[in-house]
């Protein structure tokens, strides 16, 4: 009977019969430009290419390329390597411009984007975080209790013109601390909140809000040091229309209440006579603001305990992917770790 | 005479229905004078006494004769008063047969040989000798037979009443096929006709019982009464027929579904329960998104364009559980009438069905009650007289608790924090207004609840409130009034960190409608009347969840409409052949203040960011009105007995869309009245079906053909943020549809095998057009609708192995859905990946098909309906077919996996017993 009850509850866990298909999602081959510009030292690239289809493999393509300002060519664009293009260290985008990124691959086709007004940047007045208990599920449905870190900031949101900002958090460089003696040394935290946190000023109170950003599960990258580097990049509109459209189709879980998915189109269009229908990709020209928040183990009220002392982690796959081990040293997980402690440590 | 003799003739009387000179005062026999001095004998003995002493014969059955009258002691009386006297208080009668005979019998086989003269009887005797006896058709005798001389006409006035319950059975059937003529009983069970006298066969139907077949032979004026037996006690009825056995080739109206509680009864339950829209679902023309969808899609039309009506209430959203179960209860539902093709225009407000349920009134002269215990619910309704005879009382209630289940199993984490549950309530308060009127007053209310691992959640509800008044003013004119008030709400909860929230919406409505019903003659059947709606909707509300959430209140603006319809229909049978329904509908809409409506830039897409003002209406201010006529015909043209060809053509307009940006349709959609953003609805629908019955009506087969237009419909953007946007219009684009198909539908009828098989290829499409800006899907092309289906077969059948054991099984297949899958892959910068997506709905999701089976073992036919229960064992997904629900895709390593997202991907078995007393 108890087998009976079980088949019963199963039509209430709509998700609970998840199977893998053969599904044809051999696509077309694309051009894909895309690119942050911004006056931070890792963000002056453009991509320029190819995909083949669904399998993921890009080629890159050759060209040449140049940014115009207010409609007029601002700079040309060097190409470092192949399928890259990049913008002079000591050009500077200004607040109150349009820039445009036009480019002509070794094709022939010409490829330009939509103007884009760059925004002033925004300060960001401080981070903060807290902790709180929750109930954590892995992939297989499973669920345990942990907790969580939880992290905010605080901005001061003008009673005016708040319906015309569009907040993009990226949460890039954030390291963690690691004393594995005999190594030691400064673990990149794939804290991935994909692709941003995207906040509209018209849902935010005005006055001094605090804004929840992002949570990470509280485990051994807080044992001595966790420093959270956060750029806040305000961008207009269609820009903040790409990032969410794209947020809600990487977190479309297939559910009987997710939202239709849809063509994403991105802002750069080919020109010419020879249009093509679709190019992939987003080209941003933004300002950004950076804040960090050190968390040191003092911080906590609690004591901290590290499980992974006398943990035995299984060896990485073959393919090179990381093995399923929440207690990986700083050598074997990711690749993503450093002895040299990153330039704001 | 001797009883050989006696017991031949008694034969030939009443199995044969012979025939008698008719009785007249000048009769020499009947005249004759008669010394009489009986005491203390049985009428047998009376009998042979005057056999013996005058020149009389008798004919009889010896059994009707052994009870003892009165004394009769009288000198020089004539016969007919002896006679009279001796019968007094029996049910026997007599008539002259030739010069010299008397037969005695029960009076109703006695008045069929009247009329007739004795030649009539020798030329038939020979006729009537070759029927079998199975064929006899039971007489009534309306008025007095002895009347003299007879009138020309007769007013007959009748009931039909259900022989268990003793209750009246409203809209059945009274044809009489040799007269051509034939009418509808009211609300009270009640029919009135004038008839030319002498004798009509008559046959009575009411959906859900045995058809009646009756000699009316009518001498005067008179009354009766016909009972009939509820099917349920003979399991040879049919499952699952459009209108009755071989109507569909008869009927007027094209595409008209009628579905009796008996044949829903014999299908295979899912989750042990008896449900109306999963056996709608099984027609042709008729589709779902899939299981867990809320409900139904008729002939490409969306799920908001069918008028769902519960006891005249209008109904929002007819689902339980994401559409495991619909709203009605069928313990309760007297009757079910789908118009999926010719729509008559006593109905309007939607352009492409009509689902009209009834709700049977409580008895009147006696207790009901029935009910069900499953695994997952269970229901359980009462009724009865509250004041015999004149006012009865009705009361249901159905709940599943598949929470109280889980209680039993050792789950945790997300199901174990997980919930659904529903329930509902029905009443009914019936009182009769003189002895032809009728005053109801019909309730209803639903509450659903879902709950995910406390992440997530819905629940919604609707309430209804009915007030229903029939009256009736003589044979051929009546009313019917209704005046309802509706409330359906939903709400949705989210515990995303940050954004945690609550949304709510819904819709109100307030409906009356005046229907005159007149009948002038068997030719023609008007409707005429006014119907009015106000759509009063439940803003879409926003509120943050706990003091985390980043979200800021935002409430919609509150929209409401009001629909004026004023429409005549007449059914006019032209001849036995030629049978058309002629309707014409006029409507008004008004979108009515006080709102604050945007202006956006000129020729730009509507967005937040395009709104240049706002003009602000006032309470009542028309803000934008909208007047349309709707033309109504349908034709039926009958070739042979077994042959008809119908024709019809529809035009409709719907004031109120339902916005969903989901796979299939939830809870959640929202509902949105007609206004300068949001256009009227309207639709073209043409049909033209081709009926044959063959072997009689034993197999009935026929073949349909629609196609529908539909102009001002909206779709979603690609990406639209339906819930808490303010500005509703900026995440829609405005569109047409068009979809056309075939529908086979094979059915055998007759026998205890039964078949029935419907095929239907169908398309349904939508195009975005007269988006400013060029804002459009698809590059502006043709698209498959959500619901796009080309290939749908629905086969059922039901084997009866006894009078009371049934095993049915039913498979479906189904195209699968058009779905927008990836085709590329986006990295961005630094390392995201994003899935780039076809254009709208270029992919399809597997197939589905699925195969039921289940037993029903009927104690019905055994016992007194004082108590009778049914077991019902079934099994729902027989070969555990992974019907895909939804298809979405996942990264996996480099690249990406499409994932099936399986509702009831496994076989399910399912008991329940359910009881009558």
């Amino acid at each position: 009977m108890k087998k009976l009850f079980v088949l019963g509850i199963i039509p209430f866990v709509f998700w609970g019969c998840i199977t893998e298909i053969d599904f044809d999602l051999q696509g077309e081959s694309r051009i894909v430009i895309d690119g942050v510009i911004s006056n931070s030292p890792g963000e002056r690239f453009i991509r320029i290419r190819r995909t083949s289809g669904f399998d993921s493999l890009y080629s890159p393509v050759q060209a040449t390329g140049r940014i115009l300002r207010n409609g007029d060519v601002w700079q040309e664009l060097f190409s470092p390597a192949a399928g890259t293009l990049a913008l002079r260290s000591d050009a500077l985008i200004q607040a109150g411009n349009t820039y445009q990124l036009e480019v002509e691959t070794e094709e022939g086709n010409s490829y330009r984007s939509e103007a884009q007004m760059v925004q002033p940047p925004f300060r960001v007045d401080s981070l903060s975080f807290d902790i709180v208990p929750a109930e954590l599920r892995d992939n297989n449905g499973n669920t345990r209790f942990s907790r969580l870190v939880r992290f905010f900031a605080h901005l001061d949101i003008p009673i005016e013109g708040r319906s015309e900002l569009y907040f993009k958090w990226q949460f890039n460089n954030i390291y963690a601390f690691q004393d594995r003696r005999p190594i030691t040394c400064y673990l990149q935290d794939p804290l991935t909140r994909f692709p941003a946190t995207l906040i509209r000023g018209r849902d935010l109170q005005p006055g001094n809000v605090r804004v929840f950003l992002a949570s990470t599960e509280l485990n051994r990258n807080f044992l001595i040091r966790y420093n959270v580097n956060t750029e806040l990049h305000m961008v207009d509109l269609p820009t903040f229309n790409f990032y969410e459209n794209a947020t809600r189709l990487v977190s479309n879980q297939g559910t009987l209440f997710d939202e239709l998915p849809g063509l994403l189109e991105g802002n750069v269009k080919q020109v010419g006579e020879d249009e093509e229908s679709i190019v992939l990709g987003f080209v941003e020209f933004s300002l950004a603001d950076t804040a960090r928040l050190p968390i040191n183990r003092s911080d906590f009220t609690f004591q901290l305990q590290d499980n992974c002392e006398t943990a035995t982690c299984p060896p990485a796959a073959p393919d090179g992917s990381p093995s399923p081990c929440a207690c990986a040293d700083c050598g074997d997980f990711f690749g993503r770790e450093t002895e040299i402690p990153p330039s704001y440590w | 005479m001797n009883n050989q003799s006696t017991a031949i003739l008694a034969i030939v009387l009443l199995l044969f229905g012979p025939i008698i000179q008719a009785q007249t005062p000048s009769d020499p026999l009947l005249n004759l004078p008669i010394q009489a001095n009986f005491q203390n004998k049985n009428l047998l003995e009376i009998f042979s006494s005057l056999e013996a002493s005058y020149p009389i014969q008798f004919f009889y059955k010896e059994e009707w004769l052994t009870r003892s009258p009165k004394s009769l002691s009288a000198e020089g009386i004539p016969l007919r008063e002896v006679m009279d006297q001796l019968l007094q208080g029996t049910t026997l009668s007599y008539v002259q047969y030739g010069e010299s005979a008397l037969i005695v019998g029960r009076q109703f086989d006695l008045a069929e040989l009247s009329g007739f003269t004795y030649e009539s009887f020798v030329k038939n005797i020979g006729q009537l000798d070759q029927q079998p006896l199975s064929e006899r058709i039971p007489s009534v005798v309306i008025g007095d037979s002895l009347i003299r001389p007879l009138p020309s006409t007769a007013r007959i006035t009748g009931a039909m009443y259900d022989r268990e319950s003793e209750e009246p059975l409203a809209f059945a059937r009274v044809t009489f096929p040799e007269l051509g003529t034939g009418t509808l009983t009211n609300s009270l069970g009640q029919f009135t006709l004038t008839l030319p006298t002498g004798k009509h066969f008559v046959k009575f139907e009411s959906e859900g019982f045995e058809p009646l077949d009756r000699q009316l032979l009518v001498y005067s004026d008179g009354k009766f009464e016909v009972d009939m037996i509820y099917s349920a006690f003979q399991m040879e009825e049919v499952l699952l027929e459009a209108e009755e056995s071989g109507q569909s080739m008869e009927s007027v109206a094209a595409g008209k579904v009628e579905i009796s509680m008996i044949d829903l009864r014999r299908l295979p339950p899912l989750m042990g329960e008896i449900d109306i829209i999963n056996a709608i679902l099984l027609l042709p023309g008729v589709s779902s998104t899939g299981e867990a969808s809320t409900g139904f899609n008729v002939r490409g039309g969306n799920i908001d364009q069918n008028l769902v009506m519960q006891a005249g209430n209008m109904i929002f959203n007819s689902s339980h559980l994401f559409g495991f179960f619909s709203i009605f209860n069928p313990d309760v539902v007297s009757q079910v009438s789908l118009y999926k093709g010719h729509i008559p225009a006593q109905f309007g407000g939607r352009v492409s069905s009509v689902l009209d349920v009834d709700i049977q009134d409580g008895s009147f002269r006696r207790t009901n009650g029935t009910g069900a215990i499953g695994l997952f619910s269970s229901r359980f309704a009462i009724n009865g007289p509250l004041k015999l005879k004149r006012s009865s009382y009705l009361l249901a209630l159905r709940a599943a608790y598949p929470n109280i289940l889980t209680g039993f199993v050792e789950s945790t984490g997300d199901i174990e924090a997980s919930s659904a549950y529903y329930g509902d309530v029905t009443f009914k308060v019936t009182q009769k207004i003189g002895e032809q009127g009728k005053l109801s007053l019909f309730g209803y209310g639903s509450q659903d609840k879902f709950e995910f691992s406390e992440n997530f959640g819905f629940d919604w509800d609707t309430y209804n409130v009915g007030l229903n008044y029939q009256q009736i003013f003589s044979e051929n004119f009546s009313l019917r009034l209704d005046l309802n008030a509706g409330r359906y709400q939903s709400e949705v909860f989210n515990s995303q960190e940050g954004n945690a929230s609550t949304n709510t919406m819904g819709v109100d409505n307030l409906h009356s409608k005046l229907n005159f019903l007149w009948v002038p003659s068997y030719k023609h059947t008007f409707h005429a009347g006014v119907e009015g709606t106000l759509y009063d909707l439940v803003p879409n509300e926003e509120r943050p969840l706990g003091e985390f959430s980043s979200i800021i209140p935002v409430t919609a603006e509150k929209d409401q409409g009001l629909e004026l319809g004023i429409y005549v229909n007449d059914e006019y049978n032209i001849n036995n052949f030629l049978s058309v329904s002629l309707g014409l509908r006029f409507v008004n809409f008004q979108n009515m203040g006080p709102f604050t409506e945007n202006i956006y830039e000129p020729d730009q897409p509507r967005s937040d960011e395009t709104v240049i003002g706002r003009f602000t209406y006032n309470s009542g201010e028309s803000i934008t009105s909208f007047n349309k006529f709707e033309p109504r015909v349908s034709m039926r043209g009958l070739i042979d007995e077994s042959t008809s060809l119908k024709l019809s053509y529809n035009r409709m307009h719907q004031f109120i869309h339902l916005l969903s940006n989901t796979a299939s349709a939830t809870p959640v959609d929202i509902w949105q009245v007609s206004n300068n953003y949001f256009p009227a609805q309207q639709a073209d629908n043409f049909s033209l079906g081709f009926f044959k019955n063959f072997g009689g009506k034993a197999w009935e087969t026929s073949l349909e053909g629609f196609y529908r237009n539909m102009q001002g419909l909206v779709v979603p953007k690609n990406f639209a943020e339906l819930l808490g946007t303010p500005n509703i219009e900026t995440e829609v684009l405005n569109a047409v549809g068009e979809a056309y198909g075939a529908e086979l539908n094979v059915k055998r009828n007759f026998g205890r095998f039964k078949i029935e098989g419907a095929f239907t290829y169908a398309r349904s499409f939508r195009r975005t057009e007269d988006n400013l800006g060029g804002e459009n899907l698809n590059d502006g092309d043709w698209f498959p609708s959500d619901f796009d289906t080309p290939l749908d077969l629905a086969l059922t059948t039901q084997y009866q192995f006894t009078n009371n054991q049934v095993f049915s099984v039913s498979f479906i297949y189904r195209t699968g859905r058009p779905i927008s899958a990836p085709e590329n892959i986006l990295e961005l910068y630094p390392s995201w990946r994003i899935p780039i997506f076809s254009e709208r709905n270029q992919f399809r999701i597997p197939d589905y098909h699925r195969l039921d089976i289940s037993y029903t073992a009927d104690e019905s036919v055994f016992k007194s309906r004082k108590f009778s229960s049914r077991v019902t064992l079934s099994f729902y997904n027989v070969y555990a077919r992974q019907n895909a629900y939804s298809v979405y895709f996942q990264r996996r390593g480099a690249g990406y996996s499409a994932l099936q997202v399986s509702i009831l991907g496994t076989i399910l078995p399912f008991f329940s017993y359910s009881f009558d007393f």
